[in-house]
């Protein structure tokens, strides 16, 4: 039994999971089996119904009993988990919201402000319009304040994530005149469902450059740190599972110095309970490193200064899975229900590993 | 030590405990570096002397 | 008018002390530490002790009395001591015993200044006994520091570690215009084994610096003929890294040359019992001189007194690591809980060289930053 069956007495909110069969959604139910605050209701998959959770998340058996249940099943809760693949939410969400008194979506389908953005970036006409200025930009560090103040928040990409996360504090003070980020990214950020590029033949040892331009998630880069710099953005897949290393090179209006960054840094991310700076002189792990993180909900942050020229190479590592999608979705719930933000989230990640 | 002194490297507060004696050398918690104590109240951090490395004896 | 440490210095620099002969040595020191309040005696193993107050924290100051040879007239020339063993490494000792004759003792503390046998002959007799004496007594000194020239406002905290090789081959002569090698030039190849595997092993190490690498040094080569065998010695040396210790290298000479089927006596007298006569080359290989590297921490209150001593009188303080070998590499492995460096005023680049000399106004300055170190040390709260 999961800690939140054993202890019935303690008063906790009820929770369901929509779509609970994928990574995201398995990654959330971990998240929230071990949360002192809530209770898992239902847990749902129209391609899964009646099998038992565990059997698609191997990781949770003996720590739940639970059966995947059908979408159209859905008991009214307290707190919805959408986590759905793309364009599903967007469809339904009048329906979903009757049901629950907070919704937290893990997909795309409420990231962006605006439907003219999703038919540039994803070719889509977006079905609830109307929906869009309701959800809050899923990622507490930008929007702690407007979270709180709401009952829907948006998924988050990954390596969007990671790459504004590793640049805001110099976006935000002006510096940036044009960055060019790319992004490592590991196999698990491109769902559960198999594809002829992810079967372990063509995809292991690869270095893949699989999205050099056009790539949706500069659109929540852009829409989070404004328009004042031009962004260029690539992804690249590596021989990873889990992980994502954002390292962009930000070429500024002025040269700055290590200490004044420290500073910008220091100031920007000091309190945030989930971002630490790594910039070490010494040991092993200098920069930020995706594998240390895995299973953590931390972003770490690393940079370097050029002296020769007015660049600075901004780092940004997490794990795609949590910080980049479910471990951002449990903390967003914790700001919005005025919990500790660390409640359910405090695996700090492993080493050696 | 009323406020704890700065890593001249990333001015990152370095906590310091009130026994600390001039010519203590600590490590920077954020950034690593290793510094001297080179004064007591105030507490002033440099950066700590390099390893030279010589022939002989 | 001559100052009291400059005497014992030049009196002392005056005393031939090779290594194994250091019995006038020891007993003058020995006499000059009585005189100064200490309890003087020469040990078991040659060395002069002095023991100044009788408290249970030991400061160890520990250098060496033995010198290497060579005869360099001893003189005071302007205001430069001449003499072998001026910096390496009398100019140090003297250095502590002057100044452990000028500081109060607490109660609580006892400091004891060793003038150390057999540091340079590679035996270290006189620390070993040192060590071996506080190890039956249960007794960890304080902190300890190795008498070796560092110059006045540095800190030695390291030295590599050692090993010595005695290489024999023995091997049938060939014609020098066949295809066969002869004996010299096996020898030559052996040493060309032996220092590419030194390479690779520093590049699977990523050694960047003279004290990460293995370096291997060939001291001597030397062959005979006698009818039908050529006789072909090498003298190896080798400085340790951290990262390989004797015991690694022993194991990693068998490797490199086991095509050779090399023989490891265990001492000479094994060594020299073996017959000869075989048509097959024989390699023996005889090691010695053993030693680990050891680099003591900086975060303790031996480090810190030095680096606040330094500042105080104006200089600005450094660490080095030296490449050489020394009876830190005695005390540091025996007690490695110990705070421990290595100090003294000099140039070591004279070391062993004929112009070996000390600038008196060094050692002056190293004294004072003696005494200042012990009188911090001595308030040091540091259970």
């Amino acid at each position: 039994m999961s800690p939140g069956e054993q202890n019935p007495a303690v008063e906790r909110k009820k929770v369901s999971i929509l779509g609970g069969s994928g990574y995201v959604g398995g990654e959330v139910l971990r998240l929230l089996l071990f949360h002192p605050r809530v209770e898992v209701a239902q847990v749902t998959s129209a391609s899964q119904v009646g099998h038992y959770v565990h059997a698609s998340h191997p990781n949770l058996r003996s720590i739940t009993s639970l059966q995947y249940c059908h979408p159209a099943e859905l008991n009214p809760c307290d707190i919805l988990f959408l986590c759905q693949s793309h364009g599903e939410a967007a469809k339904k969400i009048g329906e979903y919201a009757d049901k629950a008194g907070s919704i937290i979506d893990c997909s795309a389908d409420f990231r962006l402000r605006r439907p003219e953005e999703y038919r540039t970036w994803y070719e889509w006409d977006h079905p609830s319009p109307s929906w869009l200025d309701r959800f809050v930009y899923g990622l507490p560090e930008r929007h702690r304040a407007e979270l709180r103040q709401s009952r829907y928040a948006s998924g988050v990409g990954c390596n969007a994530t990671a790459t504004l996360l590793a640049i805001a504090p110099l976006a935000d003070a002006g510096l940036l005149e044009r960055v060019v980020a790319d992004v490592k990214a590991g196999s698990s950020e491109a769902g559960a469902r198999p594809t002829e590029g992810s079967h372990h033949p063509e995809r292991s040892h690869c270095v893949r450059s699989f999205m050099p331009t056009g790539h949706r998630h500069q659109a929540e880069v852009i829409q989070e740190l404004g328009g004042g710099f031009d962004l260029s953005f690539s992804v690249t897949s590596v021989e990873l599972v889990r992980g994502v290393l954002a390292t962009a090179h930000c070429f500024l209006k002025e040269p700055i110095a290590e200490r004044d960054l420290w500073k910008l840094y220091r100031q920007a991310y000091g309190q945030e309970p989930f971002v630490r700076l790594v910039k070490q002189k010494t040991g092993i792990f200098r920069y930020p490193e995706p594998k240390l993180l895995a299973g953590s909900n931390f972003c770490d942050i690393g940079f370097e200064v050029d002296p020769q020229s007015k660049r600075v190479v901004a780092l940004a590592a997490i794990d795609n899975l949590m910080k980049g999608a479910a471990g951002s979705a449990v903390q967003c719930m914790n700001v919005m229900n005025g919990w500790d933000e660390k409640d359910g989230l405090t695996f700090p990640g492993l080493h050696p590993i | 030590m009323a406020m704890d002194p700065e890593c001249p490297e990333c001015a990152a507060a370095v906590p310091l405990s009130p026994e600390t004696l001039v010519g203590e050398i600590v490590t920077c918690p954020d950034c690593g570096m290793e510094l001297e104590v080179t004064q007591v109240n105030p507490a002033v951090l440099q950066a700590a002397p390099e390893e030279e490395e010589d022939w002989g004896e | 008018m001559e100052t009291r440490a400059v005497e014992l210095l030049r009196r002392l620099v005056s005393i031939p002390s090779l290594s194994g002969r250091e019995q006038e040595a020891s007993r003058f020191l020995a006499e000059w530490l009585e005189r100064q309040g200490a309890r003087a005696f020469v040990d078991e193993a040659g060395s002069a002790v002095g023991q100044f107050g009788s408290g249970p924290r030991e400061i160890l100051l520990l250098g060496h009395i033995d010198t290497f040879p060579g005869h360099i007239p001893v003189r005071i020339e302007g205001n430069i001591l001449h003499g072998r063993g001026s910096v390496d490494a009398k100019g140090p000792l003297c250095a502590f015993a002057a100044a452990a004759g000028e500081v109060e003792i607490p109660d609580r503390w006892k400091i004891t200044v060793v003038g150390a046998v057999e540091e340079e002959c590679a035996t270290s007799k006189g620390a070993r006994h040192i060590v071996a004496q506080r190890k039956k007594a249960g007794a960890t000194p304080f902190c300890c520091l190795i008498g070796e020239p560092s110059h006045w406002d540095r800190l030695t905290l390291g030295y590599k570690g050692r090993l010595l090789a005695e290489i024999n081959l023995c091997a049938p002569l060939a014609h020098s215009g066949g295809p066969e090698m002869l004996p010299a030039e096996k020898g030559v190849e052996l040493w060309r084994l032996i220092s590419d595997g030194c390479r690779a092993r520093n590049e699977q190490n990523g050694a960047s610096s003279p004290f990460e690498c293995l370096s291997p040094s060939l001291r001597s080569i030397r062959s005979r003929d006698d009818d039908c065998y050529g006789h072909v010695t090498l003298s190896l040396g080798f400085r340790l890294p951290a990262w390989e210790s004797p015991e690694e290298l022993r194991s990693d000479l068998a490797d490199w040359l086991r095509d050779w089927k090399p023989v490891f006596p265990a001492d000479r007298m094994e060594a020299e019992s073996r017959t000869e006569g075989s048509p097959e080359p024989k390699l023996e290989i005889f090691l010695s001189g053993d030693e680990v590297c050891w680099k003591g921490n900086k975060s303790n209150p031996l480090v810190q007194s030095f680096l606040a001593a330094i500042r105080q009188s104006g200089g600005q303080p450094r660490f080095v690591l030296k490449t050489g070998t020394s009876d830190l590499n005695v005390l540091g492995p025996a007690f490695p809980q110990m705070p421990i460096a290595a100090y003294g005023p000099g140039d070591s680049s004279l070391d062993h060289t004929p112009d070996e000399c000390l600038d008196l106004s060094e050692y002056q300055r190293s004294i004072e930053i003696l005494k200042e170190v012990l009188k911090k040390l001595m308030l040091s709260s540091a259970v």
